[in-house]
């Protein structure tokens, strides 16, 4: 419960509003405002939810704590074409009907391991044109360059020195460079 | 608000005599303060000349100005990604390589100043104090005498009336200066200058190095020379720069001054002297022609944001407004004397626009040198001067093309599985193999029919005719980019390079960001604009010293020779001045 309460404040600093349960806003109202994009608070739930299933939290931040739904939906409003927009949004819709058509629960309600289950389901269908995959590919795609850009992951994995004051053309390349996790 | 603009811009043509006073006079007016113009402002400073700098757009004060350049990745809102709907109505500037988010800020949005492509034409501009000199790529190769006796030699344009011996103590007199880093590699075709030490080639460009000299007798691989402060010298420490820190977010403007730009350098080394007045916002319409003195006497300005007209008065003018502004700025210098541009009586003014190839690029993959990678960063790559066409001409092209040269290796992330499988892939890297590319920068012959022109019926929100850029690419251009892929290919296969790919991105003119000419030097008034002391055969007292100058372009990143020819051209500015002539 602590660590919980902990986590959420960090997403509060973080990722702004974006873990205020949806059933709070009676007429599901998103929190964040879009300037091209309508979405509501159970989409923007459903978003983070899949991100935070790519990236979980375990002993180290995932997806939500690093503030990747707030991006990928920045990214969506600023960076995609119209029809992208509109292919994503109903990607969404798809994506959560056809979660609750398969399963007993919907995606929200359900556990990591159906998440999980669908989603491996999902990119082993061979045709991969409908705006369920785009939907998912995309999101898939945002919630990954959103962690490896994040501050924890460029200070902590793989650290980005804003100032390296060297080069060095030729070196041993480390057999032990594995990073942290 | 458009037909105020213009009442105004009439009525301040109409009744243009302001008096010349002490406050509106000064000894030199520099229009421009990028690359040339801060050089200018440098040079007629430090000789105790009161000099005004006009820069069209706002200013931008080192350090204080910066305000992304100590962002980390994460800190920008969409991860160096120009929105979209600033990129479609932006379509010019957003295929400029510098336009990201963390440098938008430092280029101008097509939107904002118009002007008409007859052909495409991609015109990338940074109107500010420093202009682009913030932003450039920072390589500075010298021209050799193979460079200027180019047009003699093969027929086109007219001869240059310089000779890399006139250039070359100014060249070294800069380059201590600015701080360039570079080998001494004893080449005469890329004169060696002043350096301060270079940085590593890695392990893959020197073995590239040693194959090319294995298989080539008259083909190098050498360290890019590039401006960047690598061992400071007391004259750098004097200016308040440091050595380069290796950031290579250079665009963002340099915390350190780590590489030269007018910012960092020439413009606070001018407000140091106390004799710089530099007035941003500031659009020069025209300079000024007294035809019963036979000369100009100032300049015409519009402010850009309250759009009043001022005068200013000088002795001396020095248009360094950028290679394109800098031909606008004259053509619509008009007067009785000169009813088709400033010092136009043989109409080549606008005309023999030219530029650089840099449309070609190879890359390719070395399975070799496994075991060894980089650390760090560097803010330069390998550079192969000119081959082709050197000594005598060997093509079915004229002149050549310089390459520029690197290997990287890069880690590749898996980003396969679910959770904490895949926090784990990502955290895990591995190294690719050797990548290795190549970019040409080719020489074009400039022609007649490469010409900028005023627009007669459009204005831009100031009242400035909107310019009309002809430009194009033209048969020998083509074939030298074929060239260029041949010989490249047979160079990266006998170095046993693999998986090689061309690439011609057919991007228009422009965006090599190297344009150039339009108010050529010669010897000939008949057949050019300017002598070889970049001064106006027909108007003493006007000095054109960007690259609006260039009777040709070689194949060298042209900035280290506009710098080079204004201090020289503003020494001789000022002997004159000094003797009562000017």
């Amino acid at each position: 419960m602590k660590r919980r309460t902990a986590i959420r404040q960090l997403v509060y600093i973080t990722g702004g509003t974006l873990l205020i349960p949806a059933c709070l806003n009676r007429e599901d109202k998103a929190t964040l405002s879009l300037t091209n994009i309508s979405v509501t608070g159970s989409q923007e739930k459903l978003v983070a939810e899949l991100a935070e299933t790519i990236i979980p939290q375990t002993t180290t931040p995932g997806a939500k704590a690093i503030g990747a739904p707030l991006f990928i939906w920045t990214m969506l409003n600023d960076c995609y074409a119209k029809e992208d927009q509109q292919r994503f949004m109903g990607g969404l819709v798809a994506f959560d009907k056809a979660y609750s058509d398969g399963n007993e629960r919907s995606f929200l309600e359900s556990d990591t391991t159906q998440r999980i289950a669908f989603l491996t389901k999902l990119s082993a269908e061979k045709d991969k044109k409908s705006d369920i995959h785009y939907f998912a590919s995309n999101a898939r795609k945002l919630t990954i360059q959103a962690y490896t850009n994040s501050k924890y992951f460029l200070t902590e994995v793989e650290p980005y020195e804003l100032i390296p004051g060297r080069f060095k053309g030729c070196v041993p390349v480390q057999k032990n460079n594995t990073k942290k996790a | 608000m458009r037909t105020g603009t213009e009442k105004q811009y009439k009525k301040s043509i109409i009744n243009y005599s302001t008096m010349p006073t002490e406050s509106n006079t000064f000894d030199v007016i520099v229009i421009g303060s990028g690359m040339s113009g801060g050089w200018a402002a440098k040079e007629f400073t430090g000789k105790g000349l009161k000099t005004l700098v006009l820069e069209r757009g706002r200013n931008v004060e080192h350090l204080k100005d910066y305000p992304t350049t100590n962002k980390y990745p994460w800190e920008f809102p969409h991860h160096g990604q120009v929105p979209l709907a600033i990129q479609e109505e932006n379509p010019v500037i957003s295929r400029c390589y510098a336009y990201r988010e963390d440098a938008m800020h430092f280029f101008v949005k097509d939107t904002e100043h118009p002007y008409v492509q007859q052909k495409p034409f991609d015109w990338i501009r940074g109107y500010q104090v420093g202009g682009k000199s913030l932003m450039w790529a920072r390589q500075t190769q010298r021209w050799s005498q193979f460079d200027f006796d180019g047009p003699a030699r093969d027929g086109f344009a007219v001869e240059w009336p310089i000779s890399y011996q006139d250039i070359a103590p100014w060249y070294s007199y800069v380059e201590k200066f600015v701080g360039i880093s570079g080998n001494k590699d004893g080449l005469p075709h890329l004169p060696d200058g002043e350096f301060l030490p270079a940085l590593d080639l890695n392990c893959v460009e020197d073995f590239f190095k040693s194959s090319v000299a294995e298989n080539y007798k008259d083909r190098q691989v050498i360290y890019g020379r590039c401006a960047h402060i690598t061992d400071p010298q007391p004259i750098h420490l004097e200016q308040g720069r440091a050595q380069c820190q290796k950031r290579t977010l250079c665009q963002r403007g340099c915390p350190f001054g780590g590489y030269f730009s007018s910012n960092s350098s020439t413009i606070p080394w001018a407000q140091k002297s106390g004799n710089l007045t530099l007035r941003a916002n500031s659009i020069v319409e025209s300079l000024i022609y007294d035809d019963q003195q036979q000369k100009v006497t100032g300049v015409r300005v519009i402010d850009s944001v309250t759009k009043k007209v001022t005068e200013y008065f000088a002795r001396v003018v020095f248009v360094n407004a950028g290679a394109i502004n800098t031909n606008l700025i004259l053509l619509n210098s008009t007067s009785r004397r000169f009813p088709n541009g400033l010092g136009n009586d043989n109409g080549l003014l606008g005309k023999y626009i030219a530029f650089h190839i840099y449309r070609g690029k190879i890359s390719a993959t070395y399975d070799g040198h496994k075991d060894f990678t980089m650390e760090g960063r560097r803010p330069t790559s390998a550079y192969l001067p000119r081959f082709r066409n050197l000594h005598k001409q060997e093509t079915n092209f004229l002149r050549g093309y310089a390459a520029g040269f690197s290997a990287s290796r890069n880690t590749r992330n898996n980003s396969d599985g679910y959770g904490s499988a895949l926090k784990d892939n990502l955290a895990a890297s591995e190294l690719t193999s050797w990548h290795v590319s190549s970019h040409i920068m080719g020489e074009t012959i400039p022609k007649e029919t490469n010409m900028v022109s005023l627009s007669k019926d459009q204005k831009d929100e100031w009242g400035m005719p909107l310019l009309n850029i002809d430009v194009a690419y033209d048969d020998n251009d083509e074939k030298m980019i074929v060239d260029f892929f041949e010989q490249f290919t047979e160079m990266f296969t006998k170095a046993g390079f693999t998986n090689i790919k061309t690439s011609d991105s057919h991007q228009a003119p422009g965006l090599d960001i190297h344009e150039m000419g339009g108010v050529r030097m010669g010897k000939d008034p008949a057949t050019s604009l300017l002598n070889k002391w970049n001064q106006m055969h027909n108007v003493k007292n006007v000095f054109i010293t960007d690259g609006a100058c260039m009777t040709s372009t070689s194949t060298q990143n042209p900035s280290l020779t506009y710098m080079a020819m204004t201090a020289r051209a503003a020494d001789y500015a000022a002997a004159e001045m000094k003797k009562g002539v000017l």
